[in-house]
């Protein structure tokens, strides 16, 4: 009798003990992707709308876009992943010169909750001087090597820029987005809420900004004019006599390196700087309030 | 004396039994060796009986102590970011906001201020699609970061109107 008991303390504080490993019960993960090859016209316009999606694009030189759509449904009960597997859906379409990719969560009204861990991966190779336009909410995209125009409309998503030129405009809210070797012609920005990290390597950059957060490394651009309102604006220029400099902030402090602190003026509730070491230097305009501008 | 008259009863008293002892049942020795086998009987049903209880015993309450860890674990998760609306030195600061602007002070009329109050309330829109969207998805970790992304701009859009109070 004492050996059962002795053997029925020790089992329970064995479990008791492998609790938060036995926590972690197996998960099963089941897939379904499909590959796509999608011929396309220099002049044609590749529509991206992604929900809840990784979205991974690389410029490439070929004439035909390469699609792979992965969905992954993950839970403990392989039946339940299964189900909820059939959830996800994509379409493909064309109209005119515009191919719409947008990919879709369709629930059978008596389903109030998914039980498994859904998620959706785009891979695409699309022709690099192709037009793209990008929308995504809740989700995260990485964008490389493109030369064309980009579009895009981000909500609560982040996006990585690497390697791109052409034309940018970007209209994001509660977004990140990230990016280097940024070689443009032209970037047009209009946020809220988001944040942005750049390496400017050259063109002209417009942001129109609402309780944003700006850091930009600035190499040798053409012009940068920042437009906002209660948004922190970080400039990190490669030399600060590089470019010239017309700064207002209205509410809010602007901090200079220290051997330029005597450029900045106080009237009122107004900071401004007006610096200009070469009239061909690159202008830097910004505008914000309560905030701060600081340039390194 | 009485004590010998006593013995000598009992003694006549058995002898009478043991004369009137049934012919048909076994003798009296084989009878106490049947009892014995059926007591020791007893006692191994007993002993088989303890077992399976035990094994049940360690078998069951383990269980039940894991689920009912596991259904406090989620339902206190759930708890968690269902409570994560707004913390609670915000809510102080939307009641000082509140009680401050009940008695018609000018600077709740001013322009910087009803645009924060007009931001707020725009982004409680958003904070409750993306709750709902919570809901359905469970702690998708992209919807969480969204929430928190929202949660941390009212943060600073009421610490921006407390200082323009």
């Amino acid at each position: 009798m004492r050996n059962w008991i002795t053997i029925f303390f020790t089992t329970l504080t064995i479990l008791h003990v492998s609790r938060p490993l036995g926590a972690q019960s197996v998960v099963q993960t089941v897939n379904r992707t499909t590959t796509k090859n999608i011929p396309i016209a220099p002049n044609e316009i590749l529509n991206i709308i992604g929900e809840k999606t990784s979205i991974i694009l690389t410029g490439w030189d070929k004439n035909y876009i390469q699609l792979k759509i992965t969905f992954s449904a993950t839970h403990a009960d392989k039946k339940i992943a299964l189900q909820e597997l059939e959830f996800m859906h994509y379409s493909l379409a064309r109209d005119k010169r515009t191919i719409e990719l947008r990919n879709a969560f369709i629930f059978p009204s008596k389903v109030d909750q998914i039980r498994s861990k859904l998620e959706v991966l785009i891979e695409i190779m699309f022709p690099s001087a192709n037009h793209l336009i990008l929308k995504n909410k809740y989700g995260d995209a990485d964008v490389r090597n493109l030369s064309g125009k980009i579009d895009g409309d981000l909500e609560f998503s982040d996006l990585f820029i690497s390697h791109v030129s052409g034309e940018i405009t970007m209209r994001s809210s509660y977004s990140e987005i990230r990016g280097d070797h940024i070689l443009v012609s032209s970037f047009v920005s209009e946020d809220e809420e988001s944040k942005y990290r750049l390496e400017l390597e050259k063109g002209s950059y417009l942001f129109s900004s609402k309780h944003c957060d700006l850091d930009l490394a600035v190499n040798d651009v053409e012009s940068i004019i920042i437009d906002a309102t209660r948004t922190d604006v970080t400039l990190h220029p490669k030399e600060f006599g590089s470019c010239n400099y017309q700064l207002l902030n209205k509410e809010g402090k602007i901090y200079l390196p220290s051997q330029h602190t005597s450029a900045i003026k106080k009237e009122g509730k107004e900071s401004s700087v007006m610096l200009k070491s070469k009239p061909t230097n690159p202008l830097i305009n910004i505008k914000t309030t309560f905030n701060t501008i600081t340039i390194h | 004396m009485k004590e010998h008259l006593v013995d000598d009863i009992i003694k006549t008293k058995i002898a009478v039994l043991d004369n009137i002892y049934p012919a048909e049942l076994p003798a009296p020795d084989l009878l106490w060796e049947m009892l014995v086998v059926r007591r020791s009987q007893k006692h191994k049903r007993k002993r088989i009986l303890w077992r399976v209880a035990a094994s049940l015993l360690i078998l069951v309450v383990p269980a039940v102590v894991l689920t009912i860890s596991f259904h406090k674990t989620n339902s206190a998760s759930t708890e968690r970011f269902s409570n994560l609306t707004t913390s609670t030195p915000a809510k102080e600061a939307l009641e000082y906001i509140s009680r401050f602007c009940a008695g018609n002070n000018i600077s709740c009329a001013s322009p910087a201020v009803r645009e924060l109050q007009q931001d707020l309330k725009e982004s409680s829109t958003k904070l409750s699609e993306i709750n709902l969207q919570i809901q359905l998805y469970g702690s998708d970790a992209r919807l969480i970061r969204a929430k928190t992304r929202i949660e941390n701009h009212q943060t600073r859009v009421i610490k921006a109107i407390v200082q323009t109070l």
